[in-house]
């Protein structure tokens, strides 16, 4: 059972900008910036588990 | 003796005449470079201000934004000082799903679809079967 946490397509888009500017001033970004960025597409037809 | 100075005089006149307004002239134009350079420096700034509110946003106003924001650091009109600017913005507006993210040690992150208002509202990790 892994640990998902859900996204918005625009937080993913802010976080690339931000993974790409940081990496052409050689500065480090944090690891869940990082993994925001690299967020993957729930695949069509899976629910969500985080409903409230 | 008197000659050559009165002739040094009237020679130092006439490339004054000619030379006062070339130097007048440079003057004048470089003001209004200085003026339009710092225009066109204020210009930018308004536009990254612009740009990085549209990136804020959600949908395709987001994506207009982050494309601009690129297109400008790409064609090196985003100076270092002025990227990291934007980099310190736009990474605290990512604090909620930091934070989320920094809650549950070996989460993944997983893009909703658009529009789901679930995303936003929802910030607490919860098992979810992968794979």
């Amino acid at each position: 059972m892994a640990q998902e946490v859900e996204v918005t397509p625009g937080e993913v888009q802010r976080a690339r900008l931000v993974v790409t500017l940081n990496d052409s001033l050689n500065k480090s970004t944090p690891a869940a910036i990082r993994e925001i960025a690299a967020a993957r597409r729930r695949p069509a037809g899976e629910a969500s588990a985080n409903g409230s | 003796m008197l000659e050559w100075l009165t002739f040094a005089a009237a020679a130092l006149a006439a490339i004054g005449t000619v030379l006062g307004p070339v130097v007048t002239y440079r003057t004048v134009m470089a003001t209004i470079k200085s003026d339009q350079e710092k225009s066109a420096e204020e210009q930018l700034q308004r536009d990254i201000d612009r740009y990085v509110s549209y990136a804020l946003e959600e949908g395709p106003v987001a994506e207009m934004g982050v494309k601009q924001l690129l297109y400008l650091r790409q064609t090196g009109t985003l100076s270092d000082q002025q990227s990291n600017a934007v980099a310190e913005a736009i990474t605290a507006s990512l604090t909620l799903a930091q934070e989320a993210l920094n809650r549950a040690p070996g989460a993944t992150a997983v893009q909703s679809s658009d529009g789901d208002p679930d995303a936003v509202v929802a910030r607490r990790p919860s098992p979810h079967q992968s794979g």
